[in-house]
């Protein structure tokens, strides 16, 4: 009884702030825009009892989703915020892996040391961050500035307000998720395998095909899933780095809400964009589980 | 075995990649132009004494701290007896119910901030602080279930049925023997919830309205208007901030508990 109190409360609570607003967000995105406060049709009355709420759910209809599909905007969207995701993710496993193995490979004594230098920007605001990459990358900024005095560039570079200002932003603000399950799998190889397979004639590119990718695949996943979920529903990145041109959802979501205030078109850009990363979701918890079972 | 120079050569690039920026944000914070320039042209700390003549800034920095504290606090009220229960009965409790609290991370946040307004501040008419508070708690539980849960994993339960067996009872077995003993996790879990809260933007957006803002909210919203060292110096502060208290947790806890 204890137990089952002790369990309950916190799933209570998550689900009161958390399947609740999903719902609402749900019905909203089933309803028509009014120009009202809240600006959607209909309005759920309780007081109107049983009848009404039959009435109500007559109200609903999948209008909003037709119309995601038939405004070109928000498919493009979609595709273009899934495109920039998986690049994303691409470049900072290429980028964290070797960090990550570096750091795993390093005298034990410089490690702490190491791992502060990768979890301080990650507790810094990333606002902060994405404000001096806006410093760093524009037309006057310090890059320029730095390849123009190299003699490498006659004019200044346009960065800033490009797609490849977002995927920098989105590299740099993702990396230590990438680095630190990677580094917590290679951490864990076991030396004396890379050495039994160098005694046994193992050249050190294959023992390291053959050994150390293979043994830090769990971590390598669940990486490469807290960087492509997040990064998926970026908006404050592509808003601030990004052009006119960058699509990304998050960003479209967010101006519909904020300059439309289209509300129930709002919801149904976030109902899809939730529905498409449930894939990705589950995958990410049994990676976990699998994990887990293997630690024991 | 010895470590490729050029795995280390690139080790390093890397490592000024990600600290580099921050580097900047210092050196923009003490110019003394207007406009952000690197390398600064004079030093001044004209920008600082800004942070404090801007009104804003300063209700907002307090906003911030009491929402983090709160939203933390509110979390680890729920989380902990949550992390007990999980940890006392894994082997009798299906694992997908520790899963389901990592949930608030890994869906995107603009979702979870845009639904929250919608039922929290809109549909049950909540008042701005109060909204803002019940999600950052939202935000944080994650941190606080796993952090704590990992040292009540490590945690032997026997030493609790020892107490309660001399005749203690259970809630204060619970206070006395339990809690003390996870005492490194809870402060971990409470330090991360708070970092996390205290820069959250994107739930924030959402809730916050007229009259109450949080620190992050505003600098955004100053930063669309201005481009000067105030929003670098206001960084530096928090950054300030961060590096304190996770100096204190690697003096008394290590640092290595964040990659279990």
């Amino acid at each position: 009884m204890r137990r089952l109190i002790l369990i309950a409360i916190p799933y209570l609570w998550l689900l009161a702030l958390f399947l609740i607003p999903f719902l609402i967000v749900v019905k909203i995105s089933l309803s028509d825009t009014a120009l009202a406060r809240p600006p959607y049709f209909p309005q759920l009355d309780l007081a109107t009892g049983w009848q009404g709420f039959v009435d109500f759910l007559r109200e609903l209809d999948f209008e909003n989703f037709t119309f995601l599909t038939t405004d070109d905007l928000y498919w493009k969207a979609y595709l273009s915020s899934l495109k920039i995701a998986l690049i994303s993710t691409a470049l900072t496993l290429l980028v964290g892996f070797p960090i990550a193995y570096a750091m795993a490979r390093a005298p034990e004594e410089w490690r702490p040391t190491l791992m502060m230098l990768v979890i301080l920007p990650f507790w810094t605001s990333f606002l902060i961050r994405v404000y001096s990459w806006m410093g760093i990358l524009s037309q006057g900024g310090l890059l320029n500035s730095f390849l123009l005095w190299l003699g490498l560039i006659s004019e200044p570079l346009t960065i800033l307000n490009t797609d490849t200002a977002v995927y920098i932003g989105i590299v740099y603000t993702y990396l230590p998720f990438m680095i630190l399950p990677v580094y917590a799998a290679l951490e864990k190889l076991d030396g004396s395998l890379l050495e039994a397979a160098e005694d046994l004639g193992c050249s050190r590119t294959s023992a390291f095909w053959l050994i150390t990718v293979p043994l830090s695949k769990q971590g390598v996943i669940a990486g490469c899933f807290l960087v492509f979920i997040p990064a998926m529903g970026e908006f404050v990145i592509p808003s601030l780095l990004g052009g006119s041109q960058t699509l990304m959802i998050g960003k479209v979501l967010y101006e519909e809400f904020f300059s439309n205030r289209d509300w129930p078109v709002a919801s149904a850009v976030a109902v899809v964009l939730l529905l498409i990363l449930i894939i990705p979701i589950v995958l990410f918890q049994r990676n976990e589980q699998k994990q887990r079972e293997s630690e024991g | 075995m010895k470590t490729h120079p050029l795995l280390i050569a690139f080790a390093v690039l890397t490592f000024a990649f990600l600290i580099g920026p921050l580097i900047i944000i210092i050196g923009t914070s003490l110019s003394n132009t207007s406009y952000l320039t690197f390398p600064p042209e004079g030093l001044s700390l004209k920008w600082y004494e800004n942070i404090f003549e801007i009104s804003a800034f300063r209700r907002t920095m307090v906003t911030s701290f009491m929402l983090a504290v709160g939203g933390t606090a509110l979390s680890m009220l729920i989380g902990i007896p949550a992390a007990y229960a999980m940890a006392r009965y894994r082997y009798e409790l299906p694992a997908f119910l520790g899963n389901i609290y990592v949930l608030p991370i890994l869906i995107p946040e603009i979702v979870l901030g845009f639904s929250l307004m919608k039922s929290v501040a809109v549909g049950m008419d909540f008042p701005i602080m109060a909204a803002l508070l019940v999600g950052h708690a939202l935000l944080v539980l994650p941190y606080c279930v796993r952090v704590v849960g990992a040292s009540l994993n490590a945690f032997d339960f026997s030493i609790e049925e020892a107490a309660v067996s001399l005749g203690c009872p259970r809630w204060k077995a619970f206070f006395t023997v339990v809690l003390p003993n996870v005492r490194a996790g809870i402060i971990a879990g409470f330090i991360l919830a708070f970092i996390t809260s205290l820069n959250d933007v994107s739930i924030s957006i959402f809730l916050t309205g007229p009259g109450v803002s949080t620190l992050p909210i505003q600098l955004l919203a100053h930063m669309e208007q201005f481009f000067d060292p105030t929003i670098a110096s206001v960084s530096v502060l928090l950054m300030f901030v961060t590096v304190g208290v996770m100096a204190i947790v690697e003096r008394t806890l290590g640092l290595t508990f964040l990659t279990k």
